[in-house]
């Protein structure tokens, strides 16, 4: 298990990019490696690589807010993806807690409003859900909570990780393609962002 | 809502450079140089060279930069 690696769990799509931008940033800000579904190549044994992924991570953050709905394709159904890889990962933490000798992962959910993880997943009633309002400021403010007891990261300050932010969207704008939910672009992103941390 | 933090049990280990994200993103180094390249331009701030061109910073930037040039 690498004690930096953060598994991302979000939907990969237009709408969501400006929360995938700031976990990236925030993430690396912090000092952490964000990892995603993005770096599995389609193949057979993608959800044995999916779990190994999320195993290898300390932690991992999931991103319920865009669970909603379909508006187009032939059926009208939510994308459970994102549920299904919180599952894995309160499987892994499930198991692990009972093997106490050994690290356990540590898992978080992220929501846009308030207690609406209580009316999609009341499963997890009793567990907090984090709360970013849809904003990559929010996404930001969370992370910073979430880990502050990170000793020493490299950035802590909420307005330090806006900067890797804004910089990390310019980036994005100037010099990648239009899809940047694929595994090249990906490690693009996470390393301007390191040397953004760098630099701000 | 109180929210619980995650509890940190060992401190992860110091960050990565920017050589050794590459590497673990699987980017070509190629790849990886161009990136540092356009932070390293990126970051810097506006400035006219010699021959009267603007480097630095965005395009939006640059360009805001030559009109207040001229």
């Amino acid at each position: 298990v690498n004690r930096a690696d953060v598994f991302i769990n979000l939907r990969f799509d237009r709408r969501g990019e400006g929360l995938y931008l700031a976990l990236i940033a925030g993430l690396v800000g912090l000092g952490l490696n964000p990892r995603c579904v993005l770096e599995v190549p389609r193949s057979r044994d993608r959800l044995h690589r999916i779990f190994d992924l999320i195993r290898g991570c300390a932690y991992s953050i999931h991103d319920l807010s865009c669970v909603s709905l379909a508006t187009a394709g032939p059926f009208r159904v939510p994308r459970f993806n994102m549920p299904f890889e919180l599952g894995l990962a309160v499987a892994l933490t499930l198991a692990q807690q009972e093997r106490p000798s050994r690290p356990v992962h540590e898992w978080a959910v992220f929501e846009c409003r308030p207690y609406r993880l209580v009316h999609s997943l009341s499963d997890l009633n009793g567990y907090d859900q984090y709360t970013h309002g849809g904003t990559p400021a929010g996404i930001l403010e969370v992370l910073g909570d979430l880990f502050h007891r990170l000793p020493s990261p490299p950035l802590r300050d909420a307005g330090d990780l806006m900067k890797v932010y804004r910089h990390l969207r310019r980036f994005r704008r100037e010099a990648l393609r239009a899809d940047v939910f694929a595994a090249r672009p990906f490690g693009q992103l996470v390393v301007a962002a390191r040397e953004y941390a760098l630099l701000v | 809502m109180p929210v619980t933090r995650f509890t940190i049990t060992k401190p992860p280990p110091r960050p990565l450079s920017a050589a050794e994200t590459a590497a673990k993103y699987k980017l070509p180094r190629a790849e990886a140089e161009a990136v540092t390249q356009y932070v390293a331009r990126d970051i810097l701030p506006v400035r006219s060279t010699p021959s009267g061109r603007f480097v630095g910073r965005s395009k939006a930037k640059r360009k805001v930069a030559a009109k207040r040039a001229r």
